[in-house]
């Protein structure tokens, strides 16, 4: 009786196991060009004219960079679709570099290739039932 | 004639097909048994854990609806320009072709013009539709979604406060432990709702143990004939029971769980005179009172055995207490006594099953489950529809599931658990694997969505893009105000840029399943193009200029029959279990699979690179299956490179026609998560606060002043519409039901169902209080008026019971049927909808939820002789 919850808490590790072995990739190399050929689908495909739009960024470099030159190329409207007024990623908007989602777009990149693909797509959907 | 010697000349076909049910969204696993072509049998799948073989009375009766002679078969065009309940839409056949080239013609000119003007609609009832047809809008470009009444009636209070609470779609007492279960208008555990057939055998075998089951409903049917107690009441005051019920434990009998509550909620953070979280300057996290440090500190910071509950500190020279005493004081007023004159339950009985739910809740006691120790709380409160159809949708809700938070009760052993809210992943490849996580706050974060819009963090106000407005009232999921009569009214008020002008229709009756039908046949009329996607010529289907024949769900494929596993798989203890559904017979006449018929949309517009695309993100694709480019993948193929995803190469579609589904063991950790992520849920709703001054940042400067009661950071009763009539002679309660015996409107037109329902004395009548009726001069079979002060009324033959409030009048939900496309349904019930407003008066002002409760009056239809 009278087990403390934050007790269990701190023996256990089950969650913070990976999920499963993160593929291969090189360190991102510094002060090196990246080619990054970026698709936008659905709602933010009328953002731009050509598919995929090829974008040369710095390495290390990550998503919201990559957001952030979108921005700069096409303008508030499409950052007030993909970002919070904070700047962040909403949460809908999901990004894929190599095929991989990107969560923390925050984060570096870790680019295989000197030529990445990455995917934008929003899912917006509410639902019931 | 006959061709007698032909059958023995060719080897039978005789297969039992393992696949899943579709009569209603529990989509429980099924063997179809095929003799020569023909399904001449269903029955349960012993090998699923999605009902244990196991069926309902819908399921065996599937075969039914399957040979039912009015199902679609070929495309139709409508040749009568007006659209109206009334009209004829002068159906002419047309072939796939001609259809889906107006079709493709004309959502082009939409996608390129502005592809929000195009609205998808979607049922409930059958679960394949959701992925494919999120898929199609997603790719075509619009974020205007609706699931019509089964989303609007059911799931804007109890889906969002799950998600907040629980992680989870819907909750449900863990059957394996619980000990005291108070239903408040829950259907979990009696043949209905998520994981209905896995349910009835885990609560019946609970019930045999010794569980005892306490009912809180209006009327005695499903769950409360089941009951160890049922507790009657006023319709849709739940929320105020479970008020005095909270205030009983905390401030009368002192029983809570204060290590959880520390450990795992908001409880302990600081509020300040503002209703908001006091806050470390230099991390902006909410700051908890250390006691052992005798300071202010962030909640990360401190031990949770030190963080205070109780008291008033002074932080930066302000003063403040911890949420739960905010709380404590909260709910004194909220007294047995007072509870008595809003529910009418009698305020000694309100003190006795408060307490017994404390004390069976054992607070502080652990057991072993498979070698792991863990927290042990035999007690749930669990609510659904019936609670949360209300005005007061939000607070009714948030305030039965504080009495899990309070005694710990939540996600651990015998406690309330959400429906699968944690999966480390199938053990070959690590997939699906999900888990709540913390915000910056400390709260929870749900790790699974049915949708992707989630309850919390709650999304930022903006100003509507949505014509649901969901982007305004954030904590809304199905809006209203799609069909609402004040739509156009409230979309130039929050200045839509654009309005709906297309709908692609899948299967939704929203004409019979939203609202008064004048209403929702207004709205469908504006529509400049309707398509339609079903099985039935329904009410809705009328107002169509095309209709396409769908397959039913003996005829089609769909890959993750029963995913997410927050929807109704059944937790606790167990397996988990991924069943697919697959086709057991061929389409009949010209009937086409609609995710086939979606896929030729999006090439025929041009936009399967979209569509591609969608459909990696939205089934979470693996890099290695993911779709490229704008090939023109097969729906197989689709369903396949899921499969592949998450059970690997060796468990491709082939092999889940074979075996039907894969399963492998639950693990405490999973099940039980609560105690091992590290993650806290709010007891104190300060968010509301910020959200309430943004919306109406945005809503003020355009006449629209947001009530700020809804938006108080602490549940509160506040009553519905019809709590306020005071208009002599309108002395009833009118609500709906869901009669198990159907599944929304669409099983009416089985004749086995109809059948059954005719047999029943309630599914097509009315149901009032014996003695109430007995003054009003009432007897059995008398043919009624039901009508509401605005004029809006129903006729119905009466049923008297002693099992139902006497202020109460009980109907089965969406049954009148007037259409000649549904024989079998028409004229079958009575329309309850057709007494419901909707408009924005009638909506909750915080999650939209419609108000689903009308007061009445009766008036008899005939004259006795």
């Amino acid at each position: 009786m009278g087990v403390r919850w934050d007790a269990v808490v701190q023996d256990s590790r089950f969650w913070s196991e990976p999920a499963r072995t993160a593929p291969m990739t090189r360190p991102a190399d510094r002060s090196t060009a990246v080619l990054v050929e970026v698709s936008l689908f659905g709602s933010l495909a009328d953002a731009i004219d050509e598919r995929p739009l090829a974008l040369e960024l710095q390495s290390p470099f990550a998503v919201d960079d990559v957001i952030a030159e979108l921005g700069r190329r096409f303008g508030s409207g499409f950052l007030a679709r993909v970002t919070t007024s904070d700047g962040e990623r909403v949460r809908h908007c999901r990004v894929y570099l190599d095929g991989e989602e990107v969560e923390d777009t925050a984060a570096p990149l870790r680019i295989r290739n000197a030529c990445a693909q990455m995917e934008m797509i929003l899912l917006t959907a509410a639902e019931g039932g | 004639m006959n061709d007698l010697t032909a059958p023995t000349a060719q080897a039978r076909d005789d297969a039992w097909i393992p696949t899943s049910c579709a009569l209603c969204y529990g989509s429980c696993s099924i063997l179809a048994h095929r003799v020569d072509g023909v399904v001449v049998k269903i029955e349960g799948n012993p090998d699923s854990v999605l009902g244990k073989g196991r069926q309902c009375g819908k399921g065996v009766s599937g075969i039914m609806s399957h040979y039912d002679p009015n199902r679609l078969k070929v495309p139709l065009r409508r040749t009568n320009p007006k659209k109206g309940i009334e009209e004829d839409p002068g159906w002419k056949e047309i072939s796939w072709d001609e259809a889906l080239d107006e079709i493709a013609t004309v959502f082009g000119r939409i996608r390129a013009e502005d592809p929000r003007k195009l609205l998808i609609q979607r049922t409930t009832t059958v679960t394949a539709g959701r992925n494919p047809l999120y898929a199609f809008g997603n790719a075509f470009g619009t974020p205007n979604y609706s699931t019509a009444g089964g989303g609007l009636h059911c799931g804007n209070g109890a889906h969002l406060i799950s998600g907040i609470m629980h992680a989870s779609w819907s909750v449900t007492p863990d059957f394996e432990y619980c000990n005291y279960a108070v239903y408040f208008g829950a259907s979990k555990g009696h043949g209905a709702g998520h994981a209905s057939t896995s349910n009835m055998k885990l609560a019946a075998d609970a019930r045999a143990r010794g569980m005892k089951m306490v009912v809180v409903d209006p009327m005695c049917n499903f769950a409360s004939a089941k009951a160890t107690e049922w507790v009657p009441l006023r319709v849709g005051t739940d929320g105020a029971l479970a008020l005095a019920m909270c205030n009983v434990l905390v401030n009368e009998v002192a029983i809570y769980d204060a290590p959880y509550l520390q450990a795992k909620t908001n409880a302990p953070y600081l509020i300040g005179p503002d209703k908001r979280y006091m806050r470390d300057a230099a991390t902006n996290k909410p700051l908890v009172w250390d006691g052992a440090a005798r300071a202010a500190r962030p909640y990360s910071e401190a031990k949770s055995a030190d963080m205070a509950l109780e008291g008033e500190f002074e932080v930066n020279g302000v003063r403040c207490q911890p949420a739960f005493q905010k709380l404590k004081e909260h709910l004194k007023k909220f007294t047995p006594e007072w509870c008595e004159t809003i529910t009418t339950v009698p305020a000694a009985n309100v003190r006795r099953i408060a307490g017994e739910f404390g004390r069976e809740a054992r607070v502080g006691s652990t057991i072993m489950v498979d070698g792991v120790n863990l927290p042990y709380r035999p007690v749930a409160a669990v609510a659904f529809r019936g609670a949360q159809g209300h005005m007061n949708s939000l607070y009714n809700f948030y305030a039965i599931d504080l009495l899990n938070e309070l005694v710990g009760a939540s996600d651990v052993v015998g406690g309330c658990l959400g429906f699968n809210p944690a999966c480390h992943g199938f053990p070959e490849t690590g997939r699906p694997r999900y888990v709540p996580k913390p915000d910056a706050d400390g709260l929870m974060i749900t790790g699974m969505w049915m949708g992707y819009h989630y309850p919390y963090p709650v999304s930022e106000p903006r100003m509507p893009r949505n014509a649901g407005l969901q982007d305004l009232f954030t904590l809304g999921m199905t809006s209203p105000f799609l069909d609402s009569d004040d739509r156009e009214a409230l979309w130039t008020q929050f200045e839509l840029p654009y309005r709906p002008e297309a709908m692609l229709n899948f299967g939704a009756n929203l004409l019979m399943s939203i609202a008064n039908r004048e209403s929702v046949a207004r709205s469908l009329a504006t529509y400049k193009f309707m398509v339609s996607i079903d099985i039935f010529e329904t009410e809705t289907t009328r107002f169509a200029d095309i209709v396409l024949p769908d397959c039913g769900y003996l005829q089609t494929l769909d890959s993750r029959s029963n995913f997410p596993f927050i929807f109704s798989l059944p937790g606790g203890m167990g397996e988990w279990c991924w069943p697919i559904r697959q086709p057991v017979l061929p389409p009949e006449g010209e009937q086409r699979r609609f995710q086939d018929v979606l896929l030729e949309l999006a090439d025929r517009i041009g936009f399967r690179a979209d569509m591609n695309a969608a459909y990696n993100a939205s089934l979470n694709l693996a890099p290695e299956h993911r779709l490229q480019g704008d090939r023109r993948y097969t729906w197989e193929e689709i369903c396949d490179a899921e499969l592949k995803t998450y059970f690997g190469e060796k468990h491709d579609l082939a092999w889940f026609k074979e075996h039907g589904l894969i399963k492998w063991p639950k693990k405490p950790e999973e099940v039980y998560w609560r105690p091992f992520v590290d993650v806290r849920v709010p007891i104190y709703w300060e968010f509301l606060v910020p959200l309430a001054d943004k919306i109406d940042a945005i809503t003020a400067p355009r006449g629209h002043k947001v009530p700020r009661e809804y938006y108080e950071p602490m549940p509160d009763h506040i009553p519905c519409v019809s709590h306020c009539c005071t208009t002599p002679g309108f002395d009833l309660y009118a609500f709906y039901y869901r009669d198990t015996l159907h599944t929304n409107s669409y099983t009416m037109e089985n004749p086995w169902l109809d059948e059954a329902a005719r047999l029943d004395p309630y599914s097509y009548t009315i149901a009032i209080n014996t003695e109430t009726g007995r003054k009003k001069g009432l007897r059995d079979g008398a043919l009624i008026w039901v009508e509401t002060e605005t004029g809006r009324k129903v006729q119905g033959r009466v049923k008297l019971t002693q099992g139902i409030h006497p202020e109460g009048l009980g109907i089965g939900a969406c049954a009148g049927h007037w259409g000649d496309g549904m024989p079998v349904a028409k004229g079958k019930g009575v329309f309850f909808n057709g007494l419901l407003e909707l408009d924005a008066k009638h909506a909750s002002p915080v999650n939209m939820n419609l108000d689903l409760c009308v007061r009445v009056k009766i008036v008899p239809a005939e004259v006795r002789s």
